[in-house]
């Protein structure tokens, strides 16, 4: 019994102590390079999701080119989106980091500003259309002053209004709509020729859809210091400010007379409300348009039905700006080859991955961006929404994901017959405190 | 700790049939003072190995001003500032707010939950036996399908839009409007009805299935004994019953009050991942408020007060427990 | 301990004369009327239909085609079946891979946490020793450490054991959420077995270990199921500490529940419920199947192990 015991016990302190022994990796330096010296070794790189099934083609063409040109192997290993800052934070601050990552543009501010990734400033012009960058992203991968880079754009994402042109085509609604004004007579069209469908929205919109208040508010307003602005050190909201109120209150009109239900929700499930079919437009990404359509998650009925436009804005040519979301890819401080990561996300990122990508997102920079809305049809609205004005949130280091809770379940109140105003200052003390520290 | 470890040894000594100052020791490996420490080497050895750092760090950030994450990574920005972050939390009167709901909502989960997964136990002794196979296999799957599947199955049961429970609620009171009640819209009802609902629905297979599996412990001739003694069915369950499976039944009311008091993730994927105030309790608050801003030291700050405030409502239970097993005999 | 079986009447029938042991093991419904027992068994189906009809919903969408989604109304029956969710899962090469992985990382959890956890247990259970109170009210306080404000420090850990990546580095941070657990009720499993059967065992001529294994274990066979089906589903399903840890080692280094939120929704794509549905159902069966298996192995513990006590 004794020997067992001992034996149970020898095996649990070893493991431990062997845990204890190994020391980690030494961090790499905080200086860019683009090596090509490669031969031997093996890159890691840390792709979302996305790529895995979107375009895993472009992702192969990359490592060829990589390899070809460098001699090391890539290892890609797809990440999720779920939990994923809880594990850059970990995987940043260890020795255990991959030589490239990519990011989301809104999580970029809080690992540059802990010196997490490696200044590209040096080589960037190395990078293909590193001058023709897409604002708001490349912004996201830049320093607060926007005097150093640190992180390149990958692809971007913008909402437009996704509609039924069959429904509006029936409610005699045959030019669509390019001012707020034009889409409430169209919308109002629409709502009456369907006054006898049950649960019918004109247009859908779902009381937790931050981005789409914001962009109203920003129609008004405009795109710079939208929800705060710093001053010096100090950063103060403009989420009071009264224009970008009067933006909102048209965002809740909208909502109170074109749309149904949805006040608690968020947009997560506006592509299987739609087709259903008691929908006639919501304000979506430009991948939803084959998500409402898809035989699996949608109906595949809908699919030459749906059109697309940019958000109508207060006069014609002047669209409501959109949020620009997206990715950027990195190189982190601890990675055991930098210079190798940094050559990959040269290649990744250069004019023909880039062209390849176009197809399935909107790439990185403007001049690629007439490839994109060659693609698909549909792709028209999301690429012009993403080179007009475009807004972004705070370029913080401070802003999280509380921020955005906050304002979600401002605009939920609002949705939900609360006053603007009131609203609106409850949320913006909430993210001035944070933004402040 | 050290008052309550004293205590127990003092009693042992004192009612304890061996010779005072010995330890009493039955059973088992009546020899060697030593066995007790040997059968509890592997436990600790891997306890202190993985733990004993997170533990230490979290006393350590509680006490510094870790709360962006350049000074996670570089420690020579932050400062140790004392209380400071204890008297933050605890002077903010959310906190409180937070506390209260916490307390309403655990007490609510813990009853219920007990309650309703005791009588379901009771119920599985008294019938047939292809009945019994058919809920217990009906717990083993609510309890193994993963909470990231379980979250989405029941926003969708109860969405506004075309959800079930709506539809539900329709056909059986003929009512159009319930076909768009909104269950969110009131935190008190999404809180207390659905996210209660949720909560317990996850937590009965545990509990039924253990309280089972205890009462199997029970001896059959002690309760036909007391039966024979002319002793009712809630006599037979108080003074027969009770007295064995207390041991598991004790653990359990603790450890569901452990996990209903923290709780986080049904409340956080019932509310699309943003649940407004009115649903935070404690695991929620800390979450917002700590892990998703990357306040690591306010996180810390709040995870042990959190920890305490479930310490001091265990007080009692834990001098109950901690006699189990040491001289009950 | 006897049979999960031999348990007596319900309330309202008046209390019969004991039969012999043997007897009540077959007869389950001793001293209860047919009449009470459809009752309980009517009330018991109904638990069973409460509790299944989230998963029955889960399974209705795996199946249902869209004519059945896009309904405005649910439909509680699918109008034709449609297999593409199932195809879409088993077309997945990373399907079985992240099923492997998270089948040894949950084997390696329950084995070793049982062992540990039940070494333990004996400990608190059957000694009184310096220290035991503090253990104890150790293993309770490891329970409320909320696990988000310690997974970086628990990396940390990991990584300078070089642990990080592998998966024994996931197993040991398991079997601190499960041992605790494993020892508060294992112990009060444990203290329900007489000391006397110990030292009455080895009077018969058992050795120590003999006795162990002929009384101890089989007495305490339905706490051991219990926490092992509780340990077994906390490591099936545990995703926060799998993802962080297991930074490194390629595209086979998921675990199914990593694997599952990949078909969650991403900034270029929207969720595909339905596989995700199907991949969380298969994902499960083996752990369903399990435990309708160890099921019957209760029973029959419980019947073989049937002490006189």
């Amino acid at each position: 019994m004794n020997r067992k015991i001992a034996a149970v016990a020898a095996i649990a302190t070893v493991l431990v102590a062997s845990a204890c022994s190994s020391s980690s990796s030494s961090s790499g330096g905080d200086k860019a390079t683009l090596s090509k010296d490669g031969k031997g070794k093996k890159v890691t790189v840390w792709l979302m999701q996305d790529a895995q099934k979107g375009w895993p083609e472009v992702v192969e063409a990359a490592k060829k080119e990589f390899t070809a040109q460098t001699g090391a192997e890539v290892d890609v290993q797809w990440q999720t989106w779920t939990n994923y800052t809880t594990k850059l934070d970990t995987a940043l601050l260890s020795g255990n980091a991959p030589d490239a990552l990519e990011i989301g543009n809104t999580q970029a501010a809080k690992y540059i500003e802990a010196g997490s990734f490696v200044d590209l400033t040096s080589v960037k012009s190395q990078f293909d259309n590193s001058d023709k960058w897409l604002d708001s992203v490349a912004a996201s991968g830049q320093s607060a002053d926007g005097s150093k880079t640190y992180a390149v754009p990958y692809y971007a994402g913008a909402r437009v209004l996704i509609y039924r042109k069959d429904l509006f085509d029936a409610a005699g609604v045959t030019q669509a709509p390019t001012t707020i004004d034009e889409l409430k007579a169209a919308l109002t069209k629409v709502k009456a020729a369907n006054a006898n469908v049950p649960n019918f929205s004109a247009l859908y919109m779902p009381g937790q859809n931050w981005y789409s208040a914001v962009s109203f508010g920003a129609g008004q307003f405009g795109v710079k210091g939208i929800i705060a602005k710093k001053d010096g050190d100090k950063w103060t909201g403009n989420l009071t400010d009264p224009k970008f109120i009067e933006g909102v209150k048209t965002w809740n009109d909208l909502q109170k007379e074109y749309s149904v239900g949805g006040t608690t929700t968020d947009e997560a499930t506006q592509d299987a409300q739609m087709s259903k079919g008691n929908i006639a437009a919501i304000i979506g990404n430009g991948w939803e348009v084959s998500a409402v359509a898809d035989p699996k998650t949608g109906d595949p009925a809908l699919k030459d039905k749906l059109a697309t436009i940019a958000l109508p804005g207060l006069a014609a040519g002047t669209p409501t700006p959109a949020f620009l979301g997206g990715s950027d890819l990195a190189v982190p401080s601890k990675a055991a080859n930098p210079g190798l990561g940094a050559t990959f996300l040269q290649i990744y990122t250069n004019t023909a991955q880039q062209t390849a990508l176009a197809k399935h997102a909107i790439p990185n920079a403007k001049n690629l961006v007439a490839a994109y809305k060659q693609a698909d049809p549909a792709n028209k609205a999301t690429g012009e929404a993403a080179e007009g004005l475009t807004w972004f949130i705070p370029n913080s280091p401070l802003w999280s994901g509380a921020d955005e809770t906050a304002l979600k379940n401002a605009f939920g109140a609002i949705a939900a017959g609360g006053d603007p105003a009131t609203e609106l200052k409850k949320a913006q003390e909430t993210l001035v405190k944070d933004l402040n520290g | 700790m050290s008052v309550t470890t004293n205590e127990t040894v003092n009693r042992s000594e004192k009612s304890g049939p061996a010779p005072a100052g010995k330890p009493q020791r039955r059973g088992f490996f009546a020899a060697g003072q030593y066995i007790p420490y040997a059968l509890l080497l592997p436990a600790i050895v891997v306890l202190v190995g993985v733990l004993a750092y997170p533990l230490f760090r979290l006393f350590d950030l509680a006490f510094q001003n870790v709360n962006r994450y350049a000074y996670l990574v570089n420690p020579s920005l932050s400062k140790y500032i004392g209380f400071e972050g204890f008297s933050k939390i605890l002077g903010d009167h959310q906190f409180w707010e937070v506390v209260l709901r916490s307390i309403y909502f655990t007490a609510e989960l813990v009853i219920l939950s007990m309650v309703l997964s005791m009588l379901i136990a009771l119920l599985l002794n008294r019938v047939s036996n292809w009945a019994r196979v058919t809920v217990i296999t009906v717990m083993m799957f609510v309890w193994a399908i993963p909470a990231l599947v379980n979250g989405q199955v029941f926003r969708w049961l109860f969405s506004p839009n075309g959800g079930v429970v709506d539809y539900l609620a329709f056909l059986v009171t003929g009512d159009e409007s319930w076909k768009h009640y909104d269950w969110f819209a009131d935190p008190n009802v999404g809180l207390y009805v659905v996210g209660a609902s949720v909560i317990i629905w996850g937590a009965l297979p545990f509990l039924v299935l253990g309280l089972y599996a205890a009462l199997t412990q029970v001896p059959a001739e002690l309760t036909e004994a007391a039966r024979l003694d002319g002793a009712n069915a809630f006599q037979v369950f108080r003074h027969v019953t009770i007295p064995v499976i207390r041991p598991f039944l004790m653990i359990s009311a603790a450890l569901s009050f452990i996990w209903d008091f923290q709780v986080f993730a049904q409340i956080f994927s019932l509310r699309n991942t943003s649940p407004e105030p009115g649903y935070w309790t404690i695991g929620t608050y800390l979450y917002m408020n700590g892990i998703v801003r990357s306040r690591y030291s306010e996180s810390s700050v709040i995870s042990i007060v959190m920890i305490l405030m479930m310490l001091a409502v265990l007080v009692f239970y834990i001098r109950q427990m901690l006699k189990i097993g040491a001289n009950e005999r | 301990m006897t049979a999960t079986t031999t348990h007596p009447s319900g309330p309202p029938v008046a209390p019969e004369a004991p039969k012999p042991k043997k007897k009540k093991v077959k007869v389950r419904t001793t001293g209860q009327k047919p009449v009470v027992t459809g009752i309980w068994n009517t009330l018991a189906i109904g638990v069973a239909l409460v509790m299944a009809f989230p998963i029955y919903w889960m399974i209705l969408t795996t199946f249902k085609t869209n004519k059945d989604l896009i309904a405005q109304d649910p439909t509680f029956w699918p109008s034709s079946f449609s297999f593409d969710s199932y195809k879409t899962i088993f077309d997945d090469a990373d399907f079985l891979p992240s099923l492997q992985n998270t089948l040894i990382l949950t084997l390696g959890a329950v084995v070793l946490g049982l062992v540990v956890g039940f070494l333990a247990a004996v400990a608190v259970a059957r000694f009184n020793f310096r220290g035991r109170s503090f253990f104890i009210v150790t293993m309770l306080v490891v329970q409320m450490v909320p696990l988000l404000a310690i997974i970086i420090p628990l990396f940390v850990v990991m990584n300078k054991a070089g642990l990080t990546g592998s998966l024994l580095g996931v197993i040991l941070a398991y079997l601190v959420f499960t041992v605790p657990y494993v020892v508060w009720t294992l112990r009060s499993f444990i203290v329900n077995i007489p000391a006397e059967l110990d030292e009455a065992a080895m009077v018969d001529g058992c050795t120590q270990w003999g006795a162990f294994f002929r009384v101890i274990l089989p007495l305490t066979l339905p706490g051991l199921i219990t926490t092992g089906v509780y340990s077994w589903i906390q490591a099936w399903n545990e995703f926060i500490v799998a993802n962080t840890l297991i930074s490194s080692g390629g595209d086979g280094s998921k675990t199914s529940m990593i694997w599952l939120t990949f078909y969650s929704t991403t900034p270029t794509r929207g969720a595909d419920y339905g596989s995700q549905m199907a991949g969380g159902l298969l994902v499960s069966l083996p752990v369903i199947i399990l435990f309708v298996f160890f099921q019957k192995k209760v029973s029959a513990g419980l019947t073989a192990g049937a002490v006189k006590g």
